[in-house]
């Protein structure tokens, strides 16, 4: 292939990729703004180095309970799809905590915007937005995240969260999660 | 007049169910002396901090009426004059003066009562503050004979002076006792009261009232003192001075005039929100049409109860206060959050209430919790809106002007905040001792119905539906108007602080409202 062939080779696979990107990115129906993900598939990339981390999970008295863990470690992303994907899954067995989320519950993409902001994707195949529920429960919910997140990710201190691709106003209906959020440790039981 | 007793047996205290881990203390029955006169026992139990008598017995042989909430836990003992509300475990009392509802204050103890198999047991304070205060009685206790006695007070005779002196357009009432005061302080529409109890007041020196704008008369009885103010005049809770006499000084003020010309401009900048008291109170029912929010196991529909709570709750406002109140939304609509507060603001509401009831997984969770903004969302907020003013190139002298208002913006704030989170504490606190609710505490939170509030405002959650005993509960219109007295109390209370404070730094206080009592004394 000649030089020139090689350009226009270039050209074209920069662009079908750049097409391809835009037609496949996240957005709401309604037109909340979407936030660009990577590729989200297989979020947690199989990796050797693990880290401590603390999990928060909303138990009895209506507060966080820490469960300390070891999980896998790398950028931001990696480490932060790690930690939420540990929530999803659940505490241990034996322990009166819950999942913080509804189940059928999935991660679809954690991405790392302006620096200390880490955004985590959430999707539902069934649930268009969050389920509404007391703020306690909602509170819960959205600081199960935020706190294991912020804490658990290095150079992470806020915490933006979505729901299918789009950044809701209220995570169910009272906390707002317009803005990225800071932990909040006064709910979490000592 | 000794009148010994003879002790019923001692016995184990049944606390099964007291919150408290003290250990298990001794108690029986004691005598009963009213008057010197044995009428019969008294339960009590021994604590650390001191004694506990059982209530109902006390409230039998004394003559006075004693009403036991739904819950068991709030206790109101009535009386001719006042009424005093308490529970189990909380050192607070709620005393309200004739009229039922009016003014509202607290009295603290230094050992709350305790509950037990038997009912309610009260310390020997609360006794010597409500029979002994109310009706005259000295009330004693003999812990040696155990022997609770009650006897007649003897009246005692303060000699004073009373004076009356305009300047710097307040009137000062100064009365010097011989000897400190036992007094009530009362107020009614146009005039307040000290009124002595047990004690009687004889005037040394005769008083003769000079001429004075804001007081029409001074009249002095045995008794104690009235001062008739003038139609807009408005009389300060009285100071005592304590040296060789006691000397009360009561200021009286002129009240801020409340017509049409007095409203506040249309753009009345946010730090100017309170400055008249609070007048305005917006009520949101939580959720609305679509939005139903939590729902119970026996059915109940969070939307539908926070409707009915939130116009309970303007009937009785508007019924027992002079203040306007205004509902989000009077129907079951759905109602966007931003819209809520856009209310508020629109308005010029003094207090922003958001209503709901809360829901958590299991069947456990019981109990109010009320909320107030989260700093950081707060301080977020206000750096969007800096960001949004910078954005825009403006000539030198709008930017100052810009700038400043920012800077005004961001201090009230600071201010909205701070109020907010007293009001959220009274709030909390009278639901607690009313209801006997479980204290879940105030909170701070990122709500978005709180954001954008130009006024101190606050979310209550008053009980889980997600619980079928409080559901049950919440369900019946008699517990609802409990909850909603309960909201009327804190409002008050709040809206009395404010107006307090505002007198304290010499402006004038708005307040019209119905007559209110304080007690003094010793």
């Amino acid at each position: 292939m000649s030089k020139r062939g090689w350009v226009i080779t270039a050209v074209a696979v920069v662009i079908v990729a750049a097409l391809g990107y835009w037609l496949g990115r996240p957005g709401s129906e309604d037109g909340a703004p979407g936030i660009l993900p990577p590729e989200t598939e297989g979020l947690v990339p199989v990796t050797t180095e693990t880290a401590p981390a603390e999990l928060y999970f909303p138990g009895d008295g209506s507060r966080l309970y820490g469960e300390s863990r070891e999980l896998a470690t790398g950028d931001p992303e990696v480490r932060g799809a790690a930690l939420v994907e540990a929530l999803l899954a659940g505490p241990r067995a034996g322990t009166s905590l819950r999942s913080p989320l509804p189940d059928g519950t999935a991660l679809a993409g954690v991405y790392l915007l302006d620096g200390d902001v880490l955004a985590v994707d959430l999707r539902s195949e069934t649930l268009p937005r969050p389920p509404s529920t007391g703020s306690r429960a909602e509170l819960l919910t959205v600081y199960s995240l935020v706190n294991t997140v912020a804490p658990g990710v290095d150079g992470v201190e806020r915490v933006l969260l979505m729901w299918n691709g789009a950044q809701p106003e209220t995570f169910a209906g009272q906390v707002d999660v317009s803005r990225p959020l800071r932990p909040d440790l006064s709910l979490v039981e000592r | 007049m000794a009148m010994l007793v003879t002790l019923g047996a001692p016995l184990a205290a049944q606390e099964p169910d007291a919150p408290s881990a003290a250990p298990v203390a001794p108690g029986g029955t004691a005598r009963l002396l009213v008057a010197d006169r044995h009428v019969g026992g008294v339960g009590f139990v021994l604590r650390g901090d001191g004694p506990r008598f059982s209530l109902q017995p006390l409230a039998q042989a004394l003559g006075a009426e004693l009403r036991v909430g739904p819950l068991g836990d709030s206790h109101t003992l009535m009386f001719d004059e006042r009424t005093f509300l308490f529970g189990p475990d909380e050192r607070t009392v709620v005393t309200t003066a004739p009229g039922g509802e009016a003014g509202d204050e607290r009295m603290r103890l230094s050992a709350p009562p305790i509950r037990d198999a038997a009912g309610l047991k009260v310390p020997l304070e609360l006794l010597q503050r409500t029979f002994g205060d109310e009706l005259g009685y000295e009330v004693e206790w003999n812990a040696t004979g155990l022997e609770l006695r009650f006897s007649r007070r003897e009246l005692r005779t303060l000699e004073g002076t009373v004076s009356l002196l305009h300047q710097y357009r307040i009137s000062t009432l100064e009365i010097a006792f011989s000897g400190e005061p036992r007094f009530r302080f009362e107020q009614m529409p146009g005039a307040v009261e000290i009124r002595l109890v047990g004690d009687r007041f004889d005037l040394v020196e005769p008083f003769s009232r000079p001429a004075d704008p804001l007081v029409n008369d001074v009249v002095v009885s045995p008794t104690g003192i009235r001062i008739d103010l003038a139609p807009d005049a408005a009389a300060a809770e009285p100071r005592l001075l304590r040296g060789d006499v006691t000397r009360m000084v009561i200021d009286v003020y002129r009240q801020q005039r409340r017509g049409p010309e007095d409203r506040p401009e249309v753009d009345r900048p946010a730090v100017e929100a309170l400055a008249g008291g609070v007048r305005t109170i917006v009520l949101d029912p939580g959720h609305g049409g679509s939005e139903t929010g939590a729902t119970g196991p026996g059915g109940s529909v969070e939307s539908h109860l926070t409707l009915l709570t939130a116009r309970m709750l303007k009937t009785r406002l508007e019924r027992r206060m002079a203040v306007r109140v205004v509902l989000t939304r009077n129907e079951d609509v759905d109602l966007p959050l931003d819209s809520r507060v856009a209310i508020a603001n629109q308005n010029k509401a003094d207090l922003f209430i958001s209503l709901h009831f809360n829901s958590y997984r299991g069947t456990k969770a019981r109990g109010a919790e009320t909320y107030f903004l989260s700093r950081e969302a707060s301080d977020q907020l206000a750096a969007e809106l800096a960001e949004k003013e910078n954005s825009f190139p403006s000539a030198s002298g709008m930017e100052e002007r810009a700038d400043l208002e920012l800077i005004l913006w961001d201090l009230a704030q600071s201010y909205h905040l701070a109020e907010s989170q007293r009001f959220a504490s009274i709030v909390q606190e009278e639901l607690n001792l009313t209801l006997g609710l479980r204290n879940r505490g105030v909170r701070q939170a990122p709500f978005k119905v709180l954001m954008g509030a130009n006024m101190p405002a606050v979310l209550v959650e008053l009980g889980f539906l997600s619980n079928p005993e409080e559901e049950a509960k919440i369900q019946n219109p008699t517990y609802l108007g409990e909850l909603s007295d309960s909201l009327v109390r804190a409002i008050r209370r709040f809206k009395t602080q404010v107006e307090a404070r505002q007198a304290d730094r010499g402006g004038a206080s708005s307040s019209t409202e119905a007559p209110s009592s304080t007690e003094g004394g010793p």
